[in-house]
């Protein structure tokens, strides 16, 4: 699927017409890794804002 | 136009323990986005508005916003700035969708619009293409934030 070569430390890919189904690997990973930092971000904040209503209720209905 | 087979959506989805409104800030909100995407970001959430983000430092994915819908669904163009790219700014489509379940929300996340099969125009372009992401992804060791290389890492 792909003509891969080394320049320096970077790795080149030529991708013949075939490797359309490359991108698509590619971004099916790209958006794992983004989405699974975006849980970890996510519940991050709702942990602190949980313990801040835990910590400052008053006044809240 | 057909739709070819080829031109499956990528599709990914994502259970995270927090409700949709603290989630949902993480697409409209720069601060946000840069958290989980992108060294920074140049957003504005609403239909026609500016969607970029430079994602390594040097790939910029950029777009617009189509639909903003607080807290349920977001839908923006996507594409990589630069010469010879075949996913061109605004040519795919992302959609986000939050759906509450329980005290959770399931994220679904579906890039359609990409390039199609061996036919299609741009397929020429796509050694540029993954040039260009093979860089982002440095050397193959995934690593915390493979993609991240700000302006200041040589500074210690």
């Amino acid at each position: 699927m792909l003509d891969q070569r080394r320049d320096g430390t970077r790795r080149l890919y030529r991708v013949r017409p075939e490797g359309f189904d490359e991108l698509r690997r590619y971004l099916d990973e790209f958006w794992g890794e983004g989405l699974a930092r975006l849980k970890s971000a996510a519940e991050a904040d709702d942990r602190v804002r949980r313990a801040k209503r835990r910590g400052g209720r008053r006044g809240r209905p | 136009m057909a739709v070819h087979e080829e031109q499956l959506p990528v599709e990914r989805e994502v259970r995270i323990d927090a409700p949709p409104d603290v989630i949902f800030k993480f697409f409209v909100d720069p601060e946000h986005m840069v958290r989980w995407m992108g060294v920074d970001a140049d957003l504005e959430p609403r239909p026609g508005g500016i969607f970029r983000v430079n994602v390594t430092g040097q790939d910029v994915a950029r777009g617009e916003y189509v639909e903003v819908s607080p807290n349920e669904r977001v839908v923006f163009t996507w594409g990589w700035e630069g010469e010879g790219n075949p996913v061109r700014p605004g040519s795919s489509t992302v959609e986000v969708t939050l759906v509450p379940d329980g005290s959770a929300t399931v994220v679904r996340l579906r890039h359609q619009g990409l390039p199609g099969g061996p036919d299609d125009p741009h397929a020429e372009g796509w050694d540029h293409y993954l040039d260009r992401l093979a860089v982002t992804v440095g050397d193959g060791d995934p690593g915390p934030d493979p993609w991240l290389r700000s302006p200041g890492d040589e500074s210690t």
